[in-house]
């Protein structure tokens, strides 16, 4: 049995059945963005340091900053691939 | 065609937020913690019925941290949970704030006001809903990087829903649980009934129907 504890403002109305589960439904979308973003974000920040010291030396090559480097490149791919995968498809 | 383009376009600017963030850091010798914590602020109620139901470690799967003001404390000693509250501050689990500049606390002031005055609430004295417009106060701070606010009073949240604050109740993070397995319709629902027989004002029908709907899940 657990522990006893005053109850909290017993007097204020508390949410509805509707509300709770609006409640778990918007708090679920919220952590999965959450996560989906921090998947990402490990992605990046933990790339194995030989693969982020050539990006380094590529962007420092090419006079740009890594973000730019790989902007550019995903840019590029997006271009190149997303019209050929969709004729792919149709 | 256009569904892979709009899929391309989908993940082109996840990618370019992530990436101007995150290799930014990284190119400024930016630190290699990767774990980004989740953080949450709460105000009594919600931490006072996972005490209640011994359902701490619910809040404990979904959150890192949990942001409270310092102006609950009394309110934990109040319900008894003086040393449970003590315990998880020492744990990390819980950060109290006591630092509140002179304009945030008029902020609290003036949402404590609003609160009190709500249609929906039977405590008419503003300085009763203080914590937890300091809790909503608290939400604004950009820097503690909070994802939701755990309320429960109906005058609380309405005030909170105005201002964009993104909140969850006890109820809905249960559910939440239920959901995702880590709790059976049973288990919420034998939760929300020790909540209520130690005094929380969750109706026998607000239980019932939630237990219905979770067992149609």
């Amino acid at each position: 049995m657990s522990k006893q504890y005053a109850p909290h403002e017993p007097e204020e109305e508390v949410l509805s059945v509707e509300d709770a589960f609006r409640d778990a439904e918007r708090s679920e979308a919220r952590w999965r963005a959450f996560e989906r973003e921090e998947y990402l974000r490990r992605v990046l920040i933990e790339l194995p340091e030989p693969a982020y010291l050539t990006l380094e030396e590529l962007a420092r090559r090419q006079k740009q900053t890594v973000p730019r480097l790989i902007e550019r490149v995903i840019g590029e791919l997006l271009v190149t691939f997303a019209p050929s995968a969709g004729a792919a498809e149709s | 065609m256009s569904e892979v383009l709009r899929l391309g376009d989908f993940v082109g600017i996840i990618w370019l937020d992530f990436i101007h963030e995150f290799a930014s850091e990284r190119e400024r010798g930016g630190t290699m913690n990767s774990s980004q914590l989740r953080v949450v602020i709460s105000n009594t109620g919600p931490i006072i019925s996972a005490l209640q139901c011994d359902h701490m470690h619910i809040l404990r799967q979904f959150y890192d941290v949990i942001h409270i003001p310092a102006s609950e404390l009394p309110e934990y000693e109040k319900h008894g949970a003086g040393q449970e509250i003590q315990t998880l501050i020492e744990s990390g689990f819980i950060v109290v704030h006591d630092d509140l500049t002179a304009s945030e606390k008029e902020a609290a002031q003036a949402i404590a006001e609003e609160i009190s005055i709500s249609p929906v609430s039977r405590d008419k004295e503003p300085s009763h809903h203080y914590p937890e417009a300091e809790a909503m106060v608290l939400m604004s701070r950009t820097d503690l990087e909070a994802m939701e606010l755990l309320v429960d009073e109906l005058a609380a949240r309405e005030v909170a829903q105005r201002q964009g604050t993104a909140i969850v109740g006890f109820p809905g993070i249960l559910i939440r649980a239920c959901k995702q397995g880590l709790m059976t319709p049973e288990q919420v629902r034998d939760a929300l009934q020790e909540c209520q027989r130690q005094g929380t004002h969750y109706s026998i029908q607000f239980i019932e129907e939630i237990y219905d709907r979770l067992r149609r899940f």
